[in-house]
Protein backbone atom coordinates (compact mmCIF):
# COMPACT_ATOMS: atom_id res chain seq x y z
CA UNK A 1 0.00 0.00 0.00
CA UNK A 2 1.13 3.48 -1.30
CA UNK A 3 0.56 6.34 1.52
CA UNK A 4 -1.79 9.19 0.01
CA UNK A 5 1.22 11.31 1.30
CA UNK A 6 2.92 10.93 -1.85
CA UNK A 7 0.33 12.31 -4.51
CA UNK A 8 -0.57 15.16 -2.13
CA UNK A 9 -1.56 18.25 -4.37
CA UNK A 10 -0.67 20.70 -0.78
CA UNK A 11 2.22 19.27 -0.11
CA UNK A 12 3.70 19.55 -3.85
CA UNK A 13 2.74 23.39 -3.69
CA UNK A 14 4.54 23.45 -0.54
CA UNK A 15 7.75 21.20 -1.62
CA UNK A 16 7.76 24.10 -4.42
CA UNK A 17 8.03 27.11 -2.21
CA UNK A 18 11.66 27.89 -1.20
CA UNK A 19 10.58 29.30 1.50
CA UNK A 20 8.94 25.92 2.90
CA UNK A 21 11.79 24.02 1.76
CA UNK A 22 13.91 26.28 3.97
CA UNK A 23 11.59 26.65 6.76
CA UNK A 24 11.34 22.91 7.61
CA UNK A 25 14.74 21.99 6.16
CA UNK A 26 15.91 24.12 9.26
CA UNK A 27 13.58 22.96 11.92
CA UNK A 28 14.73 19.55 11.08
CA UNK A 29 18.08 20.85 11.21
CA UNK A 30 17.34 22.38 14.90
CA UNK A 31 15.73 18.87 15.94
CA UNK A 32 18.30 16.11 14.46
CA UNK A 33 21.92 18.16 15.09
CA UNK A 34 21.10 18.53 18.79
CA UNK A 35 19.36 15.44 19.03
CA UNK A 36 22.64 13.64 17.71
CA UNK A 37 25.31 15.24 20.01
CA UNK A 38 22.95 14.35 22.92
CA UNK A 39 23.49 11.10 21.48
CA UNK A 40 27.22 10.86 21.36
CA UNK A 41 28.64 8.52 23.78
CA UNK A 42 32.24 10.07 23.44
CA UNK A 43 31.39 13.49 25.17
CA UNK A 44 30.75 14.09 29.02
CA UNK A 45 27.20 15.32 29.91
CA UNK A 46 27.85 18.91 30.35
CA UNK A 47 29.14 19.68 27.24
CA UNK A 48 27.01 17.27 24.96
CA UNK A 49 24.37 19.98 26.94
CA UNK A 50 26.07 22.55 25.97
CA UNK A 51 27.00 22.21 22.31
CA UNK A 52 22.93 20.44 21.81
CA UNK A 53 21.87 23.60 23.45
CA UNK A 54 24.35 25.83 21.17
CA UNK A 55 23.41 23.97 17.60
CA UNK A 56 19.36 24.34 18.76
CA UNK A 57 19.76 28.20 19.33
CA UNK A 58 21.66 28.66 16.06
CA UNK A 59 19.40 27.08 13.95
CA UNK A 60 16.46 29.01 15.65
CA UNK A 61 18.74 31.82 14.80
CA UNK A 62 18.86 31.15 11.10
CA UNK A 63 15.34 30.29 11.12
CA UNK A 64 13.93 33.43 12.33
CA UNK A 65 16.39 35.64 10.66
CA UNK A 66 15.79 33.70 6.99
CA UNK A 67 12.36 33.50 7.55
CA UNK A 68 11.37 37.03 8.82
CA UNK A 69 13.49 39.56 7.34
CA UNK A 70 15.80 38.10 4.41
CA UNK A 71 13.57 36.18 2.35
CA UNK A 72 10.55 38.45 2.78
CA UNK A 73 13.33 41.61 1.64
CA UNK A 74 14.27 39.69 -1.51
CA UNK A 75 10.84 38.73 -2.50
CA UNK A 76 9.66 42.21 -2.50
CA UNK A 77 12.54 43.28 -4.03
CA UNK A 78 12.76 40.38 -7.32
CA UNK A 79 10.39 41.97 -9.38
CA UNK A 80 12.08 45.56 -8.90
CA UNK A 81 15.22 43.33 -10.31
CA UNK A 82 13.55 41.68 -13.02
CA UNK A 83 11.89 44.61 -14.55
CA UNK A 84 15.64 46.28 -14.82
CA UNK A 85 17.59 42.59 -15.97
CA UNK A 86 14.02 41.95 -18.61
CA UNK A 87 13.12 45.27 -19.56
CA UNK A 88 10.47 43.11 -22.06
CA UNK A 89 8.84 40.72 -20.16
CA UNK A 90 5.40 41.52 -19.71
CA UNK A 91 4.68 39.89 -16.24
CA UNK A 92 7.38 42.03 -14.51
CA UNK A 93 5.24 45.10 -15.79
CA UNK A 94 1.92 44.02 -15.65
CA UNK A 95 2.78 43.22 -11.48
CA UNK A 96 4.60 45.77 -9.55
CA UNK A 97 4.66 43.33 -6.28
CA UNK A 98 5.63 39.31 -6.26
CA UNK A 99 2.98 38.91 -4.05
CA UNK A 100 -0.17 39.96 -6.93
CA UNK A 101 1.64 37.71 -9.28
CA UNK A 102 1.34 34.81 -6.86
CA UNK A 103 -2.43 35.81 -6.25
CA UNK A 104 -3.02 36.29 -9.86
CA UNK A 105 -0.94 32.55 -10.61
CA UNK A 106 -3.78 31.07 -8.46
CA UNK A 107 -6.93 32.09 -10.40
CA UNK A 108 -8.52 30.12 -13.16
CA UNK A 109 -8.50 30.49 -17.18
CA UNK A 110 -11.31 32.94 -17.10
CA UNK A 111 -10.44 34.79 -13.84
CA UNK A 112 -7.16 35.69 -15.23
CA UNK A 113 -8.28 37.13 -18.38
CA UNK A 114 -10.82 39.05 -16.02
CA UNK A 115 -7.52 40.45 -13.48
CA UNK A 116 -5.64 41.32 -16.67
CA UNK A 117 -8.41 43.38 -17.88
CA UNK A 118 -8.81 45.17 -14.86
CA UNK A 119 -5.08 45.79 -14.75
CA UNK A 120 -5.35 47.37 -18.59
CA UNK A 121 -7.89 49.24 -17.88
CA UNK A 122 -6.05 51.04 -14.72
CA UNK A 123 -2.42 51.49 -16.45
CA UNK A 124 -3.88 52.20 -19.71
CA UNK A 125 -1.53 48.99 -21.54
CA UNK A 126 -2.92 45.79 -23.40
CA UNK A 127 -1.36 42.68 -21.56
CA UNK A 128 -2.76 39.59 -22.78
CA UNK A 129 -2.57 35.89 -20.74
CA UNK A 130 -0.13 34.62 -23.32
CA UNK A 131 2.26 37.36 -22.32
CA UNK A 132 2.70 36.63 -18.79
CA UNK A 133 5.52 33.87 -18.35
CA UNK A 134 4.40 32.81 -15.31
CA UNK A 135 7.70 30.15 -14.86
CA UNK A 136 9.60 32.95 -15.60
CA UNK A 137 8.01 34.85 -12.94
CA UNK A 138 7.99 32.16 -10.54
CA UNK A 139 11.71 30.95 -11.03
CA UNK A 140 12.75 34.41 -10.65
CA UNK A 141 10.57 34.26 -7.36
CA UNK A 142 12.05 31.61 -6.22
CA UNK A 143 15.54 32.33 -7.29
CA UNK A 144 15.81 35.72 -5.18
CA UNK A 145 14.49 33.16 -2.29
CA UNK A 146 17.12 30.98 -2.20
CA UNK A 147 19.70 34.19 -2.64
CA UNK A 148 17.96 35.37 0.12
CA UNK A 149 17.71 32.54 2.29
CA UNK A 150 22.34 31.63 1.40
CA UNK A 151 22.70 35.65 2.52
CA UNK A 152 20.41 34.91 5.61
CA UNK A 153 22.02 31.15 6.86
CA UNK A 154 25.57 31.08 5.65
CA UNK A 155 26.45 35.17 6.15
CA UNK A 156 24.69 36.83 8.46
CA UNK A 157 23.20 34.01 10.77
CA UNK A 158 26.56 33.13 12.16
CA UNK A 159 27.34 36.99 12.60
CA UNK A 160 24.49 37.79 14.36
CA UNK A 161 24.50 34.04 16.56
CA UNK A 162 27.94 34.79 17.59
CA UNK A 163 26.96 37.55 19.96
CA UNK A 164 23.88 36.57 21.13
CA UNK A 165 23.69 32.86 21.78
CA UNK A 166 26.23 33.00 24.54
CA UNK A 167 24.74 35.56 26.69
CA UNK A 168 21.08 33.57 26.12
CA UNK A 169 23.59 30.21 27.10
CA UNK A 170 25.00 32.01 30.22
CA UNK A 171 20.99 33.08 31.43
CA UNK A 172 20.17 29.54 31.02
CA UNK A 173 22.90 28.55 33.35
CA UNK A 174 25.32 26.57 30.73
CA UNK A 175 28.28 29.09 30.57
CA UNK A 176 31.28 27.21 29.08
CA UNK A 177 33.84 27.24 31.76
CA UNK A 178 36.37 25.30 30.33
CA UNK A 179 38.76 25.47 33.56
CA UNK A 180 36.88 24.70 36.00
CA UNK A 181 35.12 21.16 34.21
CA UNK A 182 39.11 20.87 33.45
CA UNK A 183 40.25 20.61 36.97
CA UNK A 184 37.15 18.87 38.06
CA UNK A 185 37.89 15.88 35.55
CA UNK A 186 40.86 15.70 36.73
CA UNK A 187 40.90 15.76 40.16
CA UNK A 188 38.20 13.01 39.55
CA UNK A 189 40.36 10.97 37.55
CA UNK A 190 43.37 11.16 40.01
CA UNK A 191 44.37 7.15 41.12
CA UNK A 192 46.04 7.76 44.41
CA UNK A 193 47.16 4.31 45.10
CA UNK A 194 49.93 5.24 46.77
CA UNK B 1 29.98 43.01 -25.31
CA UNK B 2 25.96 43.41 -25.82
CA UNK B 3 26.06 39.90 -27.37
CA UNK B 4 27.90 38.49 -24.32
CA UNK B 5 25.25 39.69 -22.09
CA UNK B 6 22.36 39.12 -24.23
CA UNK B 7 23.44 35.18 -24.20
CA UNK B 8 23.90 35.32 -20.09
CA UNK B 9 20.24 37.10 -20.15
CA UNK B 10 19.04 33.83 -22.17
CA UNK B 11 20.80 30.86 -20.39
CA UNK B 12 19.47 33.30 -16.46
CA UNK B 13 16.36 33.08 -18.84
CA UNK B 14 16.54 29.28 -19.34
CA UNK B 15 17.49 28.78 -15.49
CA UNK B 16 14.41 30.76 -13.91
CA UNK B 17 12.05 29.07 -16.09
CA UNK B 18 13.33 25.85 -15.32
CA UNK B 19 13.44 26.69 -11.60
CA UNK B 20 9.54 28.27 -12.22
CA UNK B 21 8.56 24.78 -13.89
CA UNK B 22 9.84 22.56 -11.34
CA UNK B 23 11.39 23.71 -7.83
CA UNK B 24 12.93 21.02 -6.58
CA UNK B 25 13.75 20.88 -3.20
CA UNK B 26 17.36 19.76 -3.69
CA UNK B 27 18.33 23.15 -5.41
CA UNK B 28 17.89 25.37 -2.08
CA UNK B 29 19.17 22.93 0.26
CA UNK B 30 22.65 22.61 -1.71
CA UNK B 31 22.91 25.87 -2.64
CA UNK B 32 22.84 26.77 1.10
CA UNK B 33 24.57 23.73 2.06
CA UNK B 34 27.52 25.05 -0.12
CA UNK B 35 27.36 28.48 0.66
CA UNK B 36 27.87 27.43 4.55
CA UNK B 37 30.95 25.51 3.30
CA UNK B 38 32.48 28.24 2.40
CA UNK B 39 31.35 31.07 4.85
CA UNK B 40 30.88 29.45 8.19
CA UNK B 41 34.45 28.32 8.23
CA UNK B 42 35.55 32.05 7.47
CA UNK B 43 33.14 32.95 10.12
CA UNK B 44 34.81 30.86 12.48
CA UNK B 45 38.20 31.90 11.89
CA UNK B 46 37.62 35.60 12.06
CA UNK B 47 36.53 34.77 15.76
CA UNK B 48 38.70 36.42 18.10
CA UNK B 49 36.95 34.96 21.36
CA UNK B 50 38.27 31.72 20.33
CA UNK B 51 42.17 30.52 20.62
CA UNK B 52 44.13 30.04 16.83
CA UNK B 53 44.01 26.51 16.99
CA UNK B 54 40.19 26.27 18.59
CA UNK B 55 38.95 28.49 15.18
CA UNK B 56 41.17 26.29 12.79
CA UNK B 57 39.44 22.84 14.18
CA UNK B 58 36.31 24.96 14.33
CA UNK B 59 36.33 25.88 10.33
CA UNK B 60 37.70 22.05 9.92
CA UNK B 61 34.73 20.92 11.45
CA UNK B 62 32.04 23.24 10.04
CA UNK B 63 33.85 22.65 5.79
CA UNK B 64 33.90 18.77 6.79
CA UNK B 65 30.20 18.96 7.67
CA UNK B 66 28.90 21.01 4.74
CA UNK B 67 31.08 18.49 2.64
CA UNK B 68 29.62 15.19 3.71
CA UNK B 69 25.88 17.67 3.32
CA UNK B 70 25.92 18.70 -0.54
CA UNK B 71 26.50 14.88 -2.10
CA UNK B 72 24.34 13.70 1.08
CA UNK B 73 21.46 15.85 0.23
CA UNK B 74 21.55 15.32 -3.33
CA UNK B 75 21.54 11.19 -2.83
CA UNK B 76 18.64 11.40 -0.92
CA UNK B 77 16.96 13.60 -2.89
CA UNK B 78 17.13 12.10 -5.99
CA UNK B 79 17.23 8.73 -4.92
CA UNK B 80 13.99 9.26 -2.91
CA UNK B 81 12.73 10.99 -6.07
CA UNK B 82 13.39 7.90 -8.54
CA UNK B 83 11.54 5.65 -6.01
CA UNK B 84 8.48 7.72 -6.21
CA UNK B 85 8.45 8.05 -9.85
CA UNK B 86 8.88 4.18 -9.59
CA UNK B 87 5.94 3.29 -7.71
CA UNK B 88 3.64 5.74 -9.96
CA UNK B 89 5.36 4.61 -13.36
CA UNK B 90 1.84 3.50 -14.88
CA UNK B 91 0.30 7.07 -13.68
CA UNK B 92 1.75 9.74 -15.68
CA UNK B 93 -0.80 12.22 -13.71
CA UNK B 94 0.60 11.11 -10.41
CA UNK B 95 4.06 10.35 -10.59
CA UNK B 96 5.39 14.21 -10.92
CA UNK B 97 3.66 14.86 -7.98
CA UNK B 98 4.78 11.69 -6.21
CA UNK B 99 8.49 12.28 -7.32
CA UNK B 100 8.59 15.64 -6.26
CA UNK B 101 6.95 14.91 -2.64
CA UNK B 102 9.61 11.80 -2.84
CA UNK B 103 12.00 13.97 -3.20
CA UNK B 104 10.90 16.50 -0.51
CA UNK B 105 10.70 13.70 1.75
CA UNK B 106 14.51 12.89 1.24
CA UNK B 107 15.99 15.99 1.70
CA UNK B 108 14.05 15.93 5.37
CA UNK B 109 15.66 12.76 6.07
CA UNK B 110 18.48 13.73 5.01
CA UNK B 111 18.50 17.22 7.02
CA UNK B 112 16.79 15.22 9.89
CA UNK B 113 19.01 11.21 9.89
CA UNK B 114 21.11 10.72 7.52
CA UNK B 115 23.26 13.88 7.20
CA UNK B 116 23.78 14.38 11.53
CA UNK B 117 24.73 10.47 11.45
CA UNK B 118 26.73 10.54 8.36
CA UNK B 119 29.14 13.60 9.92
CA UNK B 120 29.07 11.37 13.35
CA UNK B 121 31.02 8.96 11.76
CA UNK B 122 32.74 11.30 9.60
CA UNK B 123 33.72 13.65 12.20
CA UNK B 124 35.30 11.36 14.47
CA UNK B 125 37.90 9.87 11.40
CA UNK B 126 38.67 13.25 11.11
CA UNK B 127 39.46 13.50 14.49
CA UNK B 128 41.93 10.34 13.63
CA UNK B 129 43.52 12.04 10.54
CA UNK B 130 43.86 15.66 12.68
CA UNK B 131 44.88 13.76 15.36
CA UNK B 132 42.70 15.83 17.78
CA UNK B 133 42.25 12.85 20.17
CA UNK B 134 45.67 11.78 20.61
CA UNK B 135 46.66 15.34 21.78
CA UNK B 136 43.39 15.44 23.95
CA UNK B 137 44.67 11.76 25.57
CA UNK B 138 48.23 13.43 25.47
CA UNK B 139 47.00 16.31 27.67
CA UNK B 140 44.87 13.73 30.10
CA UNK B 141 47.84 12.13 31.02
CA UNK B 142 49.03 13.24 33.91
CA UNK B 143 45.38 13.37 35.28
CA UNK B 144 45.29 9.96 35.27
CA UNK B 145 48.22 8.94 36.43
CA UNK B 146 48.81 6.28 38.56
CA UNK B 147 51.42 6.89 40.90
CA UNK B 148 52.53 3.08 42.55
CA UNK B 149 55.84 2.83 42.13
CA UNK B 150 57.06 -0.39 40.17
CA UNK B 151 60.81 0.37 40.35
CA UNK B 152 62.47 -2.89 41.72
CA UNK B 153 63.06 -3.01 45.43
CA UNK B 154 66.62 -2.05 46.83
CA UNK B 155 68.56 -4.35 48.84
CA UNK B 156 69.04 -2.63 52.37
CA UNK B 157 71.50 -3.33 54.72
CA UNK B 158 71.47 -2.76 58.29
CA UNK B 159 74.56 -3.72 59.46
CA UNK B 160 77.23 -1.83 58.34
CA UNK B 161 80.52 -3.88 57.55
CA UNK B 162 84.02 -2.85 57.49
CA UNK B 163 85.38 -3.94 53.91
CA UNK B 164 87.42 -6.86 55.72
CA UNK B 165 84.39 -8.23 56.70
CA UNK B 166 84.29 -7.28 60.14
CA UNK B 167 81.55 -5.13 62.18
CA UNK B 168 82.65 -1.24 62.95
CA UNK B 169 80.78 -1.24 65.90
CA UNK B 170 82.59 -4.16 67.73
CA UNK B 171 85.64 -3.27 69.58
CA UNK B 172 88.68 -4.47 68.46
CA UNK B 173 92.31 -4.48 69.39
CA UNK B 174 93.37 -2.66 66.27
CA UNK B 175 91.44 0.25 67.36
CA UNK B 176 93.55 1.02 69.90
CA UNK B 177 97.25 0.44 68.06
CA UNK B 178 99.10 3.68 67.93
CA UNK B 179 99.46 4.13 64.14
CA UNK B 180 100.92 7.38 63.89
CA UNK B 181 103.30 10.05 66.32
CA UNK B 182 106.27 9.27 67.72
CA UNK B 183 107.67 5.63 67.95
CA UNK B 184 109.59 5.24 71.29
Amino acid sequence: MIPPILTNQTIYNITQTTQAQVAIETGLKAIGRPGFILLDNGIDKNTKKYSSMKEFLYQLTCLGLSLGIVIPVFKKGSFAIARKLFKDEAVFHAFKKSDDFMKYRKLSTNDKIIKLNEINTATGKNFKPEDINENLAKGMIEVTSIAGSILGLSILSPLISRPFIRPVLKALGMAENKNDSKQQSDSAKVDVKA
Amino acid sequence: MAGLMGKISDIGKKILISVGKNNKPTYAVMAIAAANGIFKPISSLTDKKEKPEARKYAALREFATECVAVPTYWACGVGAGALGAKLFKDNPEKRAIAKANMMFLGVCAAALLVIPAVCSVALKILDKITGKNACEKENQEPAKLDITSNAPEMQVHTDIQTKFGQNMYRPNMSTFLNKGGLKI
